[in-house]
Formats: structure tokens, sequence, C-alpha cells
């Protein structure tokens, strides 16, 4: 069998390009920041730093599993053995040129981890994993390129904002104000943890990228930054699914060659 | 339906529609205001934009102090005015006579939102609210 | 002559193969007589909680109602031997026919099949049903001489509320099928079978529950007319390749991602396999240089994708050994294999469609239940008939605890129902040992 080489989505503009390289698991992804662990732990607000993770199930062992072949294929990852909770992180990416949307966090989420459960909505991604396999997840995207303190936020709850207009320092609405602004330091802080419980010290996450910064890192398809209608590869595939999605669901047997 | 109270009442005056690029804090805000304030001809200001809660509204935190920087009290020709959201548009009536009139009342709402809105806005003349009631405010509850 | 040119192979759920060159119609529940026996006692075998009726009648709490008064005191379970053979008297046709009366759990269990003479000379398949009820309330009535005024206690207690309700609600005998009332539509009645059950069926191996549900969810295909005439290939394909460890594809996808693989290396296995095996080719190549796959065969490499399909929920799911990944990893395994080959996923799109709806519809954001509570007549899953609920098998077979609704609390008493039932048990091997042996027949 020739090894096959993934490609993961067609295209030939900066968004689709984007696109490929946040799903190809090969592509190490740029470290931008280097949030502490601690305060990772603080802005999920799951636990307390340090505080032992609680268990919802014994710790899985060969002996206590099922006789099932399939266990002995799939090594469960760390917190799954250890029988961790399943907790979450969710983020919102704003519609102004954040360096991922939610879609796109699915996709590369499935591509890149294991043992995930995730969701998409409109303006936001939820990701819940079990507990220590979660908070390794989380500073990754915290610290790396698919995150822009002004444009990305961390919120459990109430995350309106992703399409609201900026406000003047240019970080994407919070009614919550989960982060703030700081003007001396040029940086974007947590004062608050994503359900907006207030957090017992700030936590800084760094300096926003520039717009034009983020105009060449985005996977968005914007009418004023590149519109998907102008990657004829991209508009073409998605006619393509949809053409032959019609027709396998009608007579699938005639489509032959398509 | 009662009689109007007031002369004005049921007829369509022109309102300028500002729509900044970026939501105002509260300090920008009571600049522009004040800024307007002083116009000629203008009958009402009114703003809308992204609510900001007292409290916080759902989730585990539900009912702490949201203590939102740009929730506050700003000053606008002495008085007070109490904020509840980022401001992002303002709807502003007229109450003028002939087009002439209009047009110079705009051009000074231009102006006073050129030297505060740094990051632009939009604007639009017309009517973007309501001026007379209609079968939607007669619904029972 | 086989109708379908088609041959596979067939392997068990350790990747042994259990029979070569088998025609894809040796596995037609029309063909088939181990899918024909399972869908039989399907219908055939009920469980009657006779600790649960002697509780019902020593409190008067019955169908979720409490009536003073009528209360009846009597030992259901230390008569359980006599009731059984009582109550096998009435259900059996004739001495010595198929029906079986067993006593399990030190007599607070009846495990009953009824003969299959009685289904045959009916068409509802609530007979099974309705033939153990009667027979158990009538077994009490007369060994116990309940008099007349208390009797409908008896009837309350064994049936439940039924027929002020719809369906037999609070009863004491035990189905794994609905009543026909509350099937989505014609033929569902085999769909209608929560994924927990075949998880307690099978005793939590996964693959051995993606083929009992896909055995089901195929039967039901044939029932509901969808796999008739030039339809019925592509099904007969997704029950071999997802169901039935065909051509060991699920096993030796999982084999090679089980450690260390995500979603994303399942499809890229996949591809490989697929384009190997001729399944599809490369159709254009664009500016980009991302390639534009075709295939001749799209019923084929709809049961290809519905066979990574669970693969892939294996890894994601079994990594976690956390349940409620199911409806994402159908969700986006779809989606990235529709960008990965430019090809449609599982079902034409119906799959990927479920999983978004399921997405929600199991997870606390609607208030509701588990993937474990699903099956193929839900208003979200119904639409990909075949392909789906084989996944969401898989995933809740893996689950190391962390369902509020699990397979034992929902469907232990199925385990001991249909524990010592090999087609349920391990139906890999059963039916392919049958395709084995008719397959120069067909």
């Amino acid at each position: 069998m020739a090894k096959y080489k993934r490609q993961f989505f067609p295209g030939t503009t900066t968004p689709a390009k984007n696109r490929r390289r946040y799903l190809d698991p090969k592509v190490k992804l740029k470290q931008l920041r280097d949030v502490p662990m601690d305060d990772v732990v603080r802005i999920m607000g799951h636990r307390a730093p340090g505080e032992a993770y609680k268990s919802i199930h014994p710790p899985i062992t060969e002996a206590n599993e099922p006789a099932c072949p399939i266990r002995k294929l799939v090594t469960p990852i760390e917190g799954a053995a250890a029988g961790d909770r399943v907790r979450y992180i969710q983020f919102a990416d704003s519609v102004y040129f954040a360096p991922i949307s939610p879609y796109q966090r699915a996709w590369m989420y499935l591509s890149r981890y294991r043992g995930v459960d995730t969701g998409t909505l409109s303006g936001r991604q939820i990701i819940e994993m079990r507990e220590r396999n979660l908070e390794q997840v989380a500073k990754e995207l915290i610290d790396n390129e698919t995150f822009d303190p002004a444009l990305t936020g961390i919120r459990g709850a109430t995350v309106h904002g992703h399409s609201c207009r900026l406000d003047e320092h240019g970080l994407m609405f919070d009614g919550w104000q989960r982060y703030l602004w700081d003007d001396k330091k040029k940086e974007v802080m947590y004062v608050k943890d994503q359900v907006a419980l207030p957090l017992d010290k700030k936590i800084y996450v760094g300096k926003p990228a520039s717009m034009s910064d983020l105009k060449k890192r985005t996977t968005i398809f914007r009418a004023d930054g590149v519109d998907m209608r102008d990657d004829k590869e991209v508009t073409d595939f998605y006619l393509r699914i949809h053409t032959l999605r019609t027709l396998g669901g009608y007579r699938p047997f005639d489509v032959k060659g398509e | 339906m009662s009689t109007p109270t007031v002369d004005y009442a049921n007829v369509p005056l022109p309102e300028v529609r500002v729509m900044t690029h970026r939501l105002l804090s509260a300090e920008t805000t009571e600049k522009i205001l004040n800024d307007i304030d002083v116009i000629h001809n203008l009958r009402q200001i009114n703003m809308s934009g992204e609510s900001l809660p007292r409290t916080i509204n759902s989730g585990p935190a539900k009912g702490l102090a949201n203590n939102h920087t740009e929730r506050k009290v700003i000053h606008v020709n002495g008085h007070e005015v109490e904020l509840h959201c980022l401001v992002g548009a303002f709807y502003i009536e007229l109450s003028v006579t002939d087009e002439a009139e209009m047009d110079k009342t705009v051009d000074e709402i231009k102006a006073a939102f050129d030297r505060t809105i740094p990051d632009g806005y939009t604007i639009d003349v017309g009517r973007y609210s309501k001026y007379r009631p209609s079968l939607h405010d007669y619904r029972s509850a | 002559m086989p109708k379908y040119e088609d041959k596979i192979d067939l392997y068990d759920d350790y990747g042994k193969r259990i029979a070569k060159d088998v025609p894809l119609e040796a596995l037609s529940p029309l063909r088939n007589k181990a899918i024909q026996k399972i869908a039989s006692l399907t219908k055939r075998t009920i469980g009657v909680s006779l600790a649960g009726i002697q509780n019902a009648l020593a409190t008067g709490v019955i169908a979720g109602n409490i009536i003073q008064g009528k209360e009846i005191k009597v030992d259901l379970v230390k008569d359980a031997e006599k009731l059984a053979k009582d109550i096998k008297e009435m259900v059996q046709v004739v001495d010595g026919d198929d029906t079986v009366v067993n006593v399990i759990d030190e007599g607070k269990t009846l495990v009953i099949i009824v003969p299959q003479a009685r289904t045959d000379a009916g068409i509802e398949y609530t007979t099974g049903f309705t033939t153990v009820a009667a027979a158990v309330t009538e077994a009490i009535i007369d060994r116990y001489k309940v008099p007349m005024y208390k009797a409908n206690m008896v009837k309350a207690a064994v049936w439940g509320k039924y027929p002020q309700t719809v369906n037999f609600v609070g009863s004491n005998i035990k189905t794994i099928l609905e009543v026909p009332q509350n099937n989505e539509g014609a033929g569902f009645a085999l769909r209608n079978i929560m994924s927990n059950h075949v998880v307690a069926l099978v005793k939590r191996n996964a693959m051995q529950g993606v083929a009992l549900s896909a055995i089901f969810e195929t039967c039901a295909a044939y029932e509901m007319g969808d796999a008739v005439g030039p339809f019925e290939r592509q099904h007969l394909l997704s029950l071999a390749y997802q169901g039935m460890n065909a051509n060991n594809i699920v096993y030796s996808l999982v084999k090679k991602n089980g450690k260390t693989g995500t979603v994303g290396t399942v499809i890229e296995s996949l591809m490989e396999r697929a384009i190997a095996d001729g399944v599809i080719r490369v159709k254009e190549v664009l500016p980009s240089g991302y390639k534009v796959y075709t295939t001749d065969d799209l019923p084929l490499w709809n049961a290809y994708a519905a066979a990574g399909e669970v693969a892939a929920v294996m890894v994601n799911v079994g990594a976690a050994r956390a349940a409620q990944g199911v409806p994402s990893t159908v969700l986006y395994y779809n989606d990235l294999l529709e960008h990965e080959s430019g090809l449609p996923g599982v079902d034409y799109g119906r799959a990927e469609g479920v999983g978004v709806g399921m997405s929600f519809f199991s997870h606390s954001i609607y208030g509701g239940g588990g993937p474990g509570l699903f099956h193929g007549n839900h208003v979200v899953t119904r639409h990909a008939k075949g392909t789906l609920i084989p996944a969401v098998t898989a995933g809740n077979c893996l689950d190391g605890g962390t369902q509020f609704f699990s397979a034992e609390k929902t469907s232990g008493v199925f385990q001991k129902i249909f524990g010592g039932m090999p087609e349920f048990n391990t139906p890999l091997q059963i039916v392919g040992a049958e395709a084995k042996k008719i397959k120069n027949k067909i």
C-alpha cells in the first residue's frame, strides 16, 4: 500500500493555506506566549492549582476492563486511565479576522488530539476532555498562534461578542468583561475566569497582533479580506460536495466517475 | 386613540443615524454627547449598543456584581446619564423646518464626530425609529 | 448465481479470518439463517421480573401509582420453578416445541422464548410480549387463587398501565422492542432498540456491538423498504464493511491508529486503503496540488467511509473512554473525510447531519440523556439509515464509566436475559459461520 499523504483542504488563497497548516498535525504551531499552567488552570476554574484531580470512575487497568479486543488496541489517554472527570474550555473567536474560527477549531482538534469531544456553535467552540489532558491542550491553545489576546475569548458561558464591533482598544466585546486592556503594558489581562468568577490575580495573556498580521494568519474568508468566491478551488469543492450528496441521496448506484 | 399632547407627535421628523466603527468607551461616549449636545435643532438623542448587565446573569457566577468598567454614570451638559451599554449607535432626531436647516445641522453633527471618533463611523439621514403608534403598540400582553 | 459480484472475507472481533470469498448476499437477512434467528429471537425473547411483580403486589405500588388495601402477599420468587412450569404449559403450542422458560437470578427473573408457531400465526411482533404477559397474569391468579376483586392488581403489576397508556408503562415484562405505536415510521421496529441495550447484549465488546447494531439496522432497512432493488447492494455493503468487519478493514484501521492515532490519522489510513483497493482514484489535480478523488462505485465508497466512521469512533472515543464524543466524532470525521477526498461522507452527508443534531440532543445543553439512550428511531438519528447507530454503539461500548445513563443502569436486565445466547453475544462469529456455510449455495 502506497503511503498516503493527507491534503486536508483545497484552495490557493491565504485562508485556505492557513486552514491546511492548522489541520496538519505534522506542523508544529508557533508558540507566541507562555501562560503558566497554574494560570491556565485558574482561567478554566475547574480546580484550584495544585488541587488533586477528582475522578468519576476508578482508574482503568487491563484487569478491570471488559473483554473487548478494541480496548486492547486503543490506549486510553492519561486522564481516562486515571478516571478523571470530563471538563471543558470554550473559545469565542471574533469575526474580525481572528486567527481561527470555531469550525476550523473542531477540524484541528480532531486532527491533532485524541480523546476529544468538541462542539461548534456560531461564535464559539467547546472542547471537552479528561481534565489533565484538557489542561495540556488548553495551555497549547492559549499559547500558540491560534489564540489572539484581543480577538479570542476564553468564555464558558455568555459568549456573546464574536460578531460585535470591537471596542476602542480593538478587543472583542464581552458583556462580562473577563479581560481588560492594560494601557501601560499594552497587554490583555484576565481578571475573571471563563464563567466570570473573579480571579484572585491578574493573568496576562500578551499583546494583540496587528490587523495586517492577523489578515495573513486567519482562516476566515471575508468579503473585506479574502472572499471565498475568489478561491475557485474552494467554491468548486463545496459545489461538488453538494452535488454529490444530492446525487448519492437519489440513486447512488448511478453515480460513476463524477 | 387619545389626542396627541404635543403638536409634533405623529410627525416623521428627520433622524440622523450614526454607527461607529468601534464600540465606544464611557469616556468617549461622554465626550461625543457633550460635543453634539450644543448643536441647535436637536430634539432627542437615543443611543444603543451592546448590553452591559449590572450583575452576572447566568452560570456559576450568577448574581455577582459585574463591575464592568464602562457601565457607569456619565455627565452630559450637567445631567447624569447612566450607561447600560457599550454604545455603538446614535439616533439623533432633528427638529428642523426645511432642508437647508437640516443639512446645516447634519454638517455640525459630522464635524463633532470627526473631532471625537478617531476610529470612524457611518452617518445616514432618514427615519429609523417609530414616531407614531402602530398595531404593535396595541397588542395585549 | 449470486445477484452481486462482490466477494468479501469475513473477520472476527480479534481480526481472525472466519470465511474467505463470501458472496455479499450471504449476509443478506433474506438468506442468512443466523440473522433471521437474531430477528426472530429479538421478538420472541421476553424477560419477566418475578421479584418486581412480587414487590408491586406486596406494596400496591403499580405502574407509578399506589393502590392501598388491595395488596397481595405472595412469594413468586420462591415459587419461580412452579410458576415457570405453569407458564410454559400456557405458552407452548405442543410439548417439546421450541418454547423456552428458564428461571435465572435465583428465581427473581424468568427468561421466556415464545414458540415460533405463535409469531408465525400472527403478523405483529408484540405477540411475544402479550403472550407472556397474559400467561404470567393467569399463572399468578391460578396458583394463588387471587379473588376476582384483586385480580386487576395482578394484571397491572404484570402489564403495567396499558391500555390507559400507549406503551406498557410500569410493566414487569421486559422486551428490547418498543410497541409499534412508538415507531417513527413503517419498518422501524428493529431501529427502536436503545444503543445501551445492544451494549448490554454484547457485554461491552465494541466490535460485536457494531455488528449487532448493524444487523438490526440492516434488517430494518429491508422492512422500511430501503433495501429493495438497486438499493439493496448498498445496505449489504455497509453491513459487511462497517458491521461485519469485512476484509478486516475496521479492525486494521483501529489497530494501526489505536495507540497514538486521531480521527485524522484514521482518515489517512482509510484513504490509503481505499486507493490501494481501487475504490477511489484521482480525477484531477487542482493548481494548489489538491487531488479531487472520484469513484465508479459510490455505494462501495460509502461502505468504506462507514467502516472508517466506526474506526474513528473507536480510536477517538476509545482513547477518551467517554461515550459523549460519539456525535462530534461522527460529524467531524465525515466532514474531514469530505474535505480530504472530495467525495461525500457516510450516507451522502446524512451521517454528518445527524452528528450535528445528535451533538445537541446528547449533551446537557438540551438537558437530555447521553448517547446510550439513542437508537435509530430518534427524530435526529433516523435519517442516516444503517450507518449511524453502529458507530454510536461502538462509542457506548468503550465508555469507561462516565455516563449517567450507563448500559448497566438502563439495560442490565437484558444482559441477564440474553446472557446465554451466542447470536446476541457474538454475532460476528455466528453470522459469519452461517455465511461461510451458505457461500457456495448462493
